[in-house]
């Protein structure tokens, strides 16, 4: 009876935990960094948190915005592990999104960026120019551009995002150029691939 | 690859990764207390799981629900503990019945959803259809969990048919072992 007694206060704190906590933070956007931050590099000493529910992925979209001839590339990647990975290359912490955060941080993550993701359009290496970031939450959006590109028939893509940093780390692209959309799923195992569009 | 492909191996990839073993351990938890003669019911609690699961998912990434990841990380492990715990204190099913443990199963399901929901949402960011990468995501998972199972149901056949275990102290190895890994986790995330 005594372990019935205990699974009931189990049952009870769990039924009575996820109601209570919906709508304190939903309608709050800014209860939304001050929860995310609990989990973030400030509370977290050492390279990862200790807990195992672990979901390596980044996603990275990229469009063709035929005005201006331009590729929009946005990249999300988890807040913690991208400044993981810049401390990891000798960089600063940089504290994103937070009131502390590092002063010269756009360049620390525009140079990571540089160093892990490249692009070769219609068979031209390309040079990606750093157009800000966003918070999204746990995620940081990164955006990148790509100029006075007229036309796109190929895009070869290489991404090693945070390969250095997590064996399983999946980095998903997607690319939607013209009404056409395709996607490409990179990993360690695969760091380049190749879309072909209207054809 | 499709947008279903991509996002079907995510969640077959991240429910077979072994970093990320909470789920595989809440999975092997749900299966301790049944006999291999009852494999129909662990796929259904299994489904069951997987149901409540994808309802949260959506849901969070839909932003109609929003709760602070480091409560999920605590709740999680506690559904492997309780599940545990009911395994060993008498199968839950044997005294409350067999709709009632799948209901605990979906309602398990519904908080363990919560702990991928602020990843996926804050991936998918306002993606202008989440409805496809969402689904593909939850079969991938689904598949990857009767992986998991099939495994799990082979060691069983092993130890329980071939060595002769009863099934009692098959059970009672495995749930305290998930216990422990429980336990640990529940450390952790505090």
């Amino acid at each position: 009876m005594k372990t019935l007694g205990v699974l009931l206060c189990l049952l009870t704190a769990t039924a009575a935990a996820v109601p209570a906590a919906v709508p304190a933070a939903a309608p709050v956007p800014a209860a939304v960094p001050a929860a995310a931050s609990v989990l973030g590099p400030a509370a977290v000493p050492g390279p990862a948190s200790a807990y195992a529910h672990v979901f390596y992925v980044s996603i990275t979209r990229v469009k063709w915005n035929v005005d201006v001839a331009r590729l929009d590339v946005s990249v999300r990647i988890f807040t913690d592990d991208l400044e993981e990975a810049i401390v990891a290359k000798g960089g600063p912490r940089l504290r994103l999104w937070t009131g502390q955060a590092h002063a010269d941080r756009d360049r620390h993550v525009s140079d990571y960026l540089a160093s892990r993701l490249a692009f070769r359009v219609n068979g031209v290496d390309r040079q990606l120019t750093y157009a800000g970031m966003e918070d999204a939450l746990d995620a940081t959006a990164c955006l990148v551009q790509i100029t006075g590109v007229d036309r796109v028939e190929t895009i070869e893509v290489e991404n090693r995002i945070l390969i250095e940093m997590f064996d399983t780390q999946a980095n998903v692209m997607r690319f939607e150029i013209g009404g056409e959309r395709k996607y490409v799923n990179l990993s360690k195992k695969t760091v380049t691939g190749t879309v072909r569009f209207g054809s | 690859m499709s947008e279903f492909q991509v996002y079907l191996q995510l969640g077959f990839d991240h429910i077979s990764d072994l970093n990320a073993y909470d789920h595989i351990v809440f999975i092997i938890a749900l299966c301790a207390a049944y006999p291999l003669n009852r494999w129909r019911s662990v796929i259904v609690l299994v489904t069951a799981f997987t149901i409540g699961h994808s309802i949260t998912l959506a849901l969070a990434t839909l932003r109609l629900v929003l709760v602070p990841t480091d409560l999920v990380e605590t709740l999680i492990p506690v559904t492997i503990l309780a599940t545990c715990l009911m395994n060993v204190w008498r199968p839950f099913e044997a005294q409350f019945g067999r709709k009632t443990s799948y209901g605990l199963a979906l309602f398990f399901g519904l908080i363990h959803g919560l702990g991928f929901s602020n990843y996926l949402r804050a991936l998918l960011g306002m993606e202008e259809s989440i409805v496809v990468p969402l689904l593909s995501f939850n079969i991938g998972l689904e598949l990857g969990q009767l992986m998991i199972v099939a495994i799990f149901a082979a060691v069983a056949f092993v130890i329980l048919r071939i060595l002769g275990t009863p099934h009692r102290q098959w059970n009672l190895f495995v749930s305290g072992a998930a216990a422990g890994v429980s336990a640990m986790l529940l450390i952790g995330a505090n």
